[in-house]
């Protein structure tokens, strides 16, 4: 029972770290992406 | 408007930039007992039963702090309109700022969602939203006096590895599994100072001003729309949201 228990910790656990090691990769490269933009200026 | 008042000068993008102290304030006790009560009162029972996905519930919580965070916010953008009776008042700045203001706040509070998700105690969600709140808002102060040496740099790399590892093997039950994370990231870092030590000279100065989200806000205020800067609150919210997602998703398989 109890080594059922941590079998299921460990799974979803595991799928949560990797699904948010991905999600934070994905925000670095938009990030990265964002600060590559040139830089435009408007006189107002 | 004091400011104004007192500085006479016209430009409502100050008042914005002299008051976001007061978010220190305000978030943590906006978002303290959003998840925080609803796990010590045994509610979040019912918002699993519910045929809503976690991510709904979290995305419906978090709209509902930002629709009562933006009534001041509608208040406040009267304000350069009044200013404008009086002086000259740049318009697309101080909207822009406020604007920025906006998505600051919203950033903070998603910050403060994710650190009311961890606990059921709302006193030390408030808590502990306060400190990250107040020591994201004197980061770029900080990094003048922490160790800006490639050791320092490296120091704080490691006990990051130990976080890390911690928290995997919080969240896997494995003990072997975090401390081999917390093992692979230490000699990675080690590897790294020994061959290259000066890419980490001022890597701990530069990290902490990079993730300032109060630093970025200054930018508006002189009068640029900064789209990194937008592109980065974007970033906050939706990896703290994620991060509420998980875990509550947690207490699932825990």
């Amino acid at each position: 029972m109890k080594r059922q228990e941590n079998r299921i910790a460990f799974q979803g656990g595991a799928y949560s770290l990797a699904i948010t090691a991905v999600v934070l990769a994905i925000l670095v490269v938009i990030n990265v992406l964002a600060a590559s933009l040139p830089f435009v200026s408007y006189e107002i | 408007m004091l400011y104004n008042i007192q500085a006479a000068v016209s430009n409502f993008e100050f008042v914005l930039n002299f008051c976001s102290l007061v978010f220190v304030v305000i978030v943590p006790i906006l978002t303290m007992r959003v998840i925080a009560e609803e796990r010590k009162q045994r509610t979040d029972q019912l918002l699993y039963s519910l045929p809503v996905t976690t991510t709904q519930v979290i995305i419906g919580k978090y709209l509902a702090l930002l629709v009562i965070y933006a009534i001041p916010l509608a208040i406040i953008s009267i304000y350069p309109m009044i200013f404008a009776q009086f002086g000259d008042v740049y318009l697309l700045t101080s909207y822009g700022s406020i604007l920025a203001f906006f998505v600051m706040g919203a950033a903070l509070i998603a910050v403060g969602v994710f650190i009311s998700s961890l606990t059921d105690n709302q006193g030390l969600a408030a808590g502990i939203g306060i400190a990250a709140i107040l020591l994201n808002y004197y980061s770029v102060s900080l990094s003048e006096y922490v160790s800006a040496t490639a050791l320092g740099s490296a120091i704080a790399l490691v006990v990051l590895a130990l976080i890390l590892g911690y928290t995997v093997n919080h969240l896997t039950k494995n003990d072997a599994l975090g401390s081999g994370v917390s093992i692979v990231l230490i000699l990675a870092v080690v590897i790294t100072y020994v061959l290259h030590s000066s890419s980490f000279e001022g890597l701990l100065p530069k990290i902490m001003k990079q993730l300032s989200l109060f630093s970025r806000f200054n930018v508006f205020v002189n009068g640029v729309f900064d789209l990194t800067a937008m592109v980065y609150y974007g970033s906050v919210i939706v990896f703290f949201l994620f991060l509420s997602v998980q875990s509550l998703e947690k207490r699932r398989y825990n």
